[in-house]
Order: structure tokens, then sequence, then C-alpha cells
């Protein structure tokens, strides 16, 4: 498992995006989430619309996408696709953002 | 006879459905009332494809009745559609107060623990927007059709970008690695580019089109890499270059808009796919006037003539 975890809050159209890193301790309990999650058949699509469009994470050589209760993990142009009920697994990680995206978060009503 | 009640809300999984007693279902039949059925035509009131609540659907089962209702006949407001035909209703109300009185038997949908709560909300809205929204539908989708299949002969702004949305959703990279910025200016940099970031000049105020002496605004950005603000511009194409219009989410974001060669508008947000809709799926003819959510501030058309700037 990579060392970096990158989450990028998808909400600008313009300027770029907040960005942060979680812990070690984090992404195992994410990768547990994930791991638990029943397949979906459906993959994430990212709207096309202005504000919050999802969350992105950076893991070494993973990609995953998250949005409106879906998980879409790319690992070398594969997907794999789970669900995320109740957007539980977007939340655990919208919540790791630090205090000042946090904040920006909740005034989108994202959080 | 008995009847099956399906409350049409969803657009992927199953709706949720309720089989009627024998009894019930003779209750209900003395509800529903309807017209002479016509053949469905293009002049004839469109289905409402919305997404969300958008009527009830009636099933019959079991020895048929002496009433005329089709197998499975779909209420909606003021029609109900069968097989390809349609005929006059008002029943819906009906129909949707006596779902309501026999909520409880319906099963939850699962994971969706506030199903029956935000029924009544989504009735609500689909009551107000489904005229709306079948008044727009008859006024543009037949023109929306044409001019999509059209081929352009004569093209109001022959210097702009092709239409060209393929070339910018399809490679994941070239999505996710270019915004609004690099669609608008129909240049490709994979970097996510800045207004003013290439000049040096990168915009550090976006709490309003003009800002305060000193600081420098997403416009004064793009005017250093190289893009001509257009202040009495009304919307019209430039020569030489195309049009580009820029909006702000004050103290949030700034967005780009790009005018192409058939005089239709289209944009990018971020790193979603191109689109030529607006945030009420709307087709763009002014982004003065598109509902654009948060980015209430229209700022300026700008123009753009290639080779003549550089963003990164």
């Amino acid at each position: 498992m990579t060392n970096h975890w990158i989450i990028i809050a998808s909400i600008y159209s313009g300027r770029p995006d907040p960005r942060w890193e979680i812990t070690e301790r984090q992404a195992e309990h994410f990768m547990i989430l994930w791991h638990k999650a029943p397949p979906s058949a459906m993959d994430v699509i990212i709207p096309s619309r202005s504000g919050y469009k999802g969350i992105r994470i950076l893991a070494g050589e993973q990609q995953f996408l998250i949005y409106e209760e879906l998980i879409t993990c790319i690992e070398k142009k594969m997907r794999t696709s789970k669900k995320d009920h109740q957007r539980t697994i977007e939340k655990f990680l919208l919540n790791t953002a630090p205090e000042q995206i946090h904040q920006v978060l909740k005034q989108l009503n994202v959080l | 006879m008995q009847l099956r009640l399906t409350i049409d809300i969803f657009s992927g999984r199953p709706n949720p459905s309720l089989v009627l007693s024998v009894a019930d279902s003779k209750s209900l039949l003395k509800r529903i009332s309807f017209g002479r059925f016509k053949k469905q035509t293009e002049e004839s009131e469109p289905f409402p494809s919305m997404l969300g609540y958008r009527g009830i659907i009636v099933e019959q089962f079991g020895k048929k009745t002496k009433t005329n209702i089709f197998p499975r006949a779909h209420f909606t407001i003021d029609y109900v559609y069968a097989d390809n035909l349609l005929a006059p209703s008002k029943s819906l109300p009906d129909l949707e107060s006596f779902v309501f009185d026999r909520l409880n038997f319906f099963e939850e949908p699962k994971g969706f623990r506030s199903f029956k709560r935000d029924l009544k909300r989504k009735i609500d809205y689909f009551w107000e927007k489904c005229p709306r929204w079948r008044d727009k539908h008859r006024k543009i989708y037949p023109e929306l059709l044409i001019d999509f299949y059209k081929k352009i002969r004569f093209k109001s702004c022959f210097c702009a970008p092709l239409p060209d949305l393929s070339a910018w959703n399809s490679n994941q990279n070239i999505q996710w690695d270019n915004n609004c910025y690099n669609y608008g200016t129909n240049y490709r940099t994979d970097t996510y580019a800045q207004p003013g970031d290439a000049s040096g000049s990168m915009y550090n105020d976006l709490s309003a089109c003009s800002v305060p002496s000193g600081n420098i605004s997403a416009r004064m950005g793009a005017v250093s890499d190289g893009l001509i603000a257009l202040s009495s511009n009304n919307n019209t194409c430039p020569y030489p270059g195309h049009l580009v219009a820029l909006v702000v989410a004050p103290d949030s974001d700034y967005h780009w808009y790009r005018k192409g060669r058939n005089g239709k508008w289209s944009h990018k947000m971020g790193w979603s796919p191109a689109t030529l809709l607006d945030d009420s799926g709307d087709p763009i003819n002014d982004p003065r006037t598109a509902d654009r959510g948060d980015y209430t501030d229209f700022c300026t058309f700008m123009q753009v003539i290639h080779g003549h700037f550089k963003i990164k």
C-alpha cells in the first residue's frame, strides 16, 4: 500500500480543488470500508455541473472516484465499482479534511 | 381482477409497488376516469421524462374487468399513457391520495429510510415543475433535435472552435487535467490552467469581477495572459478569434464559457465533461441569462485569438 494518500474534493470549476493527505491509519480504515462495500454494476459518473462533484483519491497507481453513493477504483485502466450506502465512505473521507477545507465543505452543504 | 399500483419515482432501481386486494382494486377502479385514447404523435403531450416522481402506474392482472383500462396504464398530470396511446385524465390526485392512505403497506425501498417522508415533497415538486418542463419541451425540443443534426452552412462564428466535446471528454487524462479556462480558450495544457499564471500575474482575489486596487482579479489575470476584454460586447462573435465569457462565484471560484462555431455556448466545469447545457439542463444561448448556480457575477465577454495568448 502506498504511503501517500491524497484526497481531492471536486468543488471548483476554474481554480484548483482543495486537496489534503490522509494518515496511514485513515487510509487503512478506508481500505477496510472499500473491501466491505458491496459491488456495483455502475461506475461513478462525474457530473457536468457547478458546485460539488465528488471526491478523487490518488493512491500510487490506484485512483478512486466517489460520488452519489458509488465508488470506482481505477488501476491500470481497470475499473472496479462498489456501492457507498448513505455516503458512509464519502463522509468519512470528507471529515478527514483540515479545518479550513472542512469549513468550505460545510458552506457548500457538502457536509 | 386485481390491480398493482406502482409509484414511478426511480430511474435505475425498482419502483415501490403494492398489489391491492380485490375489494381495494374495485374501489380504486371507481376513482379512475379518463377520456378517449388516441395514438401518440409528435404533436401529443410528451410523457414527462423527468428525474424523480413521474406519476402512478396501474396494472391489472387476473380476470379482465368491464372497465376499459389497459393492462398497464401510467397516470400522470392531465394524461394517462398506455401502449403508445394517451388519453386525458384528471385522476392522478385521486390516485395519489389512494396511495397515501396505504403508504404503510408499500415496502420501503432499501437504503432509502426517508422515502415515505420524502414522497410528499417529491410529488409537490413534480406538480410544480412538470407544467414548466412540458412547456419547455414543447418549445425547444424539436428545434434542438433539428439543430443537433443539421449541417452547418452559415458559420455564425467561423473562427471559433469546432464542436469537439468528445475531444475533451473521451480521454480520462484530458478531461481531468483541463478545466474551464483550458476549454474556454481551447488550449489543452493538462495543467488545470489558471488565469495569469503563465504571465506571472495570477489572480489573487475572487471576491468579485472588479477588485480593490493592488489586487488581481481573474479578469486581470486573463488579460495578462493575452485575452482581450470586450466590455461592450453583446454576445456577438469577434473577428478574429472566438468569444468567451467570464463569471465569478464571489469569494469562491471563477468559470468560463465559450461560444462555438455554430453560435452555441458550451463549458467545462473543472474536471467534469464539457457540456452544452446549463445547471437547469437548458441549452445556453447567452451565459448572462443561463442558470449558473453559485456563479452569480457575470464579469465580461472576452476575445481569444489563437497564437496571441499563453496559458499554463
